[in-house]
């Protein structure tokens, strides 16, 4: 380590072309990311520090024509602590980090509210030796409560640049970005080293902030105000109920929201569908643009909005202040289960989707913690599942009223539905319990949580997370089900097989009649030759050749082409058993869905006699479809996310196990017929 | 900045109520996990591990801080009102903490801690 100089030193620079490389170090909650986000906009991209768990946001500022090149480093509250992010930290200080050199600067992030705290970070940073400027965050604010920060003297103790700044209003950004590309290419380095011992560097901190700050009596009235929203927030009770409510308020906005955007995609997605069977000749390309890349990507890109309106109201509740305190009620729920509150975020983002809910766990501190919530995260109810819960609810209801056994079928339905949530969220915890006293073991982080002010959200900021968020979802998410869509288009489509002798005679029957009694005749024809087609493909042979393996389910071969077919994405066996059984997918019509629907309820077994769906077999599959892993696109982001294939294959090897196993203990109690 | 105001009752729920359990007010040490909403105190020492204590010092719970319970019992909410002799009061930090951590930071009892929030 360097001692402290005099004066400044030159620690290489940068040449005039280059762009500089600047590293963001602050500690947690100081405004870091609003002002990445202020410098970069959109010009950046996210991915993890090799071998972690930690994002890694890198972008790019424009200097007027020059531009520098940001890391936004994990926060931190010291940079000596044995903690992953620390750790991350000193790694790409130090340059030991793979893949990311030695940054030419450093951007020292204070939080001007809380000073005395964060000159230790910048004491700690100032020994890195790197060219510095520090920039004292939230100025605005501190004025308000009558704080006054002297960036001259500051800077005099510091020996380095300081720039008063806010991130939110976009004071001072401009000419924190002039100072960081001066110290940059110049390799300035600071010209003061504060003591490396852990009582010196406070003592050091204390002086400089007498010296450099003044003021400060506090805002009494934002104290008591902090105090009383506290009170409730943070209370045993009334906490929790102010948290059912807000993220109550939150999902159902969600929804509500998202359902209209949702329409509209759907719409361009059926138009565009359309006019490529209009435009294309019939044959294998069409059928490979339409029913394998259309419907695949229509299929994903369908929960976007879902997805942005998410992560942009979870940015804009974190940024209130409020999600650490949910954060700080939830714990006590989860902590029974091995997991803290920060948890609880990602669970609850996990009935919406599991691949936002994987990618929320990025907030969890611990990497354990963070690995089994991501593991059990699949166990919520996502909305692709509805279509199924839909189908199996409404064939168990529809038997139970039938046979009298029900007077209130849609009370039944409605407790049924509940009942498979509350089974997912009891599978979850129960498998994080166990993880966390197996795989997972150690001691849980004690919690230390630090509660933010309150503030008026950004918005901006908010709206970049969740284009961020919603570019990754579909980057990853997008790819991969596109991918697997196209594979399972071929082996549903190929061999193919020729009209059978049945359509034949039906269709030459059509011929010789008129009207619409033709029309009905070929569309009858039609269904038997895409039933046949379905059953003589890849798929049906596979689902034939497989079908042992899933009899003790109470499957039979059509269901297990329904599995089979499900395992890339859950939401395809409402569409697949349509087409394996009444030969068309229900389409749009209420008329037709309900024709499939009762094709459905009353198709046969090999043997002539047994319903497909039998009652067992009805309350087996649901319960099979609320515990299975049947998602590649999550996998893909959990192998990502927990940082090994390892993590996504154990997901799938245990939840595909405990739906196995709980969907025959189902079948047995129920019975199979 | 001298932040305390000379002449303000101590302490507790604004009633003069007890900082400690155990102790009650003045006595030498209490750990943090014993004190009762609203009550002040300085820190002495943080005895959670090398790790811990760390984690907690660099938070701002450094020997000399003053503190107040916002919310006793598990976990606790403590405002760190002045960190060390001459930090900024306004605002300053709030920290969740597990009792797992609050019973091993020790803090004396302090009247006067002033301009902090009224717990």
């Amino acid at each position: 380590m360097t001692e402290p100089g005099t004066e400044s030193q030159r620690a290489g620079g940068v040449a005039d072309g280059d762009v500089p490389s600047i590293a963001l170090v602050g500690n947690p909650n100081t405004g870091k990311t609003t002002l990445f986000n202020r410098l970069t906009g959109l010009r950046h991209k996210t991915s993890n520090f090799a071998g972690t768990t930690l994002e890694a946001r890198t972008g790019r500022a424009s200097v007027g024509e020059a531009r520098l090149e940001l890391i936004d480093l994990p926060g931190a509250y010291s940079l000596e602590l044995e903690q992953p992010e620390a750790r991350v930290c000193r790694d790409v200080l130090g340059g030991e980090a793979r893949g990311v050199p030695v940054p030419d600067g450093m951007l020292v992030v204070l939080d001007a509210t809380n000073l005395g705290r964060n000159l230790m970070l910048a004491g700690e940073g100032l020994r890195r030796r790197l060219p510095t400027v520090v920039g004292v965050n939230m100025i605005d604010l501190a004025r308000r409560q009558g704080l006054h920060v002297d960036a001259a003297k500051l800077s005099a103790r510091l020996g380095c640049p300081v720039v008063l700044i806010s991130a939110r209003t976009g004071e001072g950004v401009e000419e924190l970005k002039g100072r960081l590309l001066e110290v940059a290419r110049a390799g300035v380095v600071p010209t003061q080293t504060p003591p490396g011992d852990e009582v010196g560097l406070r003592a050091w901190a204390e002086e400089v902030y007498a010296f450099a700050a003044s003021g400060g009596a506090g805002d009494e009235r934002l104290a008591r105000n902090t105090d009383r929203a506290d009170m409730v927030l943070t209370h045993p009770v009334l906490g929790l109920l102010a948290f059912a409510v807000v993220m109550g308020l939150m999902f159902a906005g969600i929804f509500w929201l998202a359902s209209f955007p949702m329409g509209w995609i759907e719409g361009i997605f059926a138009f565009a569908n359309g006019g490529l069977r209009e435009v294309l000749p019939a044959g294998a390309v069409r059928d490979l643009l339409t029913d394998g890349v259309l419907a695949g990507v229509g299929a994903t890109v369908v929960f976007l909005p879902q997805i942005a309106l998410l992560f942009f109201l979870i940015s804009l509740l974190e940024d209130t202040g409020y999600l650490a305190r949910a954060a700080f009620v939830a714990d006590r729920l989860l902590r029974p289960f091995g997991l803290p509150g920060h948890s609880f975020v990602p669970l609850l983002s996990s009935h919406a989707c599991a691949i936002p809910g994987v990618l929320a766990t990025r907030t969890i501190p611990d990497r354990r913690e963070r690995l089994a919530t991501i593991l059990v995260a699949p166990f919520m109810t996502c909305s692709a599942r509805l279509p199924v819960y839909v189908l199996l609810i409404g064939l168990i209801v529809a038997g139970l009223s039938k046979s009298g056994a029900v007077s209130h079928p849609a009370l039944v339905g409605g407790l049924l539905f509940v009942g498979c949530y509350a089974l997912g969220i009891a599978a979850g915890v129960l498998s994080a319990l166990l993880a966390r006293r197996t795989i997972l073991r150690g001691a849980a982080r004690p919690m230390a949580l630090e509660l933010p002010s309150y503030k008026l959200p950004s918005v901006r900021g908010a709206l970049i997370t969740a284009y961020d968020r919603s570019l990754m979802f579909i980057k990853k998410a997008g790819t991969a089900i596109l991918a697997v869509s196209v594979v399972l288009w071929w082996l549903g489509a190929f061999p193919h097989a020729g009209p059978t002798a049945e359509a034949q005679a039906l269709r030459a029957q059509a011929a010789v009649v008129a009207g619409e009694d033709a029309g009905v005749l070929v569309a009858r024809a039609d269904r038997i030759d895409a039933r046949h087609a379905k059953s003589e493909s890849f798929l049906g042979r596979i689902g034939r050749a497989a079908e042992p393996v899933f009899a003790p389910i109470g499957a039979d071969w059509q269901l297990t082409i329904g599995i089979l077919a499900s395992f890339a994405a859950r939401e395809v066996f409402v569409g697949t058993m349509s087409v394996v059984i009444a030969g068309a997918e229900g389409g749009d019509d209420a008329g037709e869905q309900g024709r499939v629907r009762d094709e459905l309820a009353g198709a046969v077994r090999a043997d002539g006699r047994t319903l497909v769906f039998s009652r067992g077999t009805c309350w087996s599959m649901l319960v099979f479809y609320v515990l299975a892993m049947q998602c590649l696109p999550t996998l893909v982001v959990t192998a990502r996310e927990a940082g090994g294939v390892r993590w996504a294959v154990l997901q799938f090897a245990w939840m595909s196990l405990l739906a196995y196993g709980g969907a025959m203990v189902v079948l047995w109690l129920v019975g199979g017929k | 900045m001298a932040m305390d105001r000379p002449g303000r009752e101590v302490v507790g729920d604004g009633g003069g109520e007890g900082l400690s359990r155990a102790l009650g007010v003045g006595a030498g040490r209490v750990a943090l996990c014993d004190v009762l909403a609203g009550g002040a105190g300085v820190v002495l020492e943080t005895a959670v591990g090398e790790q811990d204590g760390a984690m907690l010092r660099a938070m701002g719970l450094v020997p000399g801080a003053t503190v107040r319970v916002c919310r006793a019992g598990e976990p606790c909410i403590v405002a760190v009102l002045h960190t060390g002799a001459s930090a900024c009061a306004c605002g300053g930090s709030r920290i969740g903490l597990a009792r797992r951590l609050a019973r091993g930071v020790y803090v004396q009892p302090r009247g006067g801690a002033g301009d902090g929030p009224a717990c």
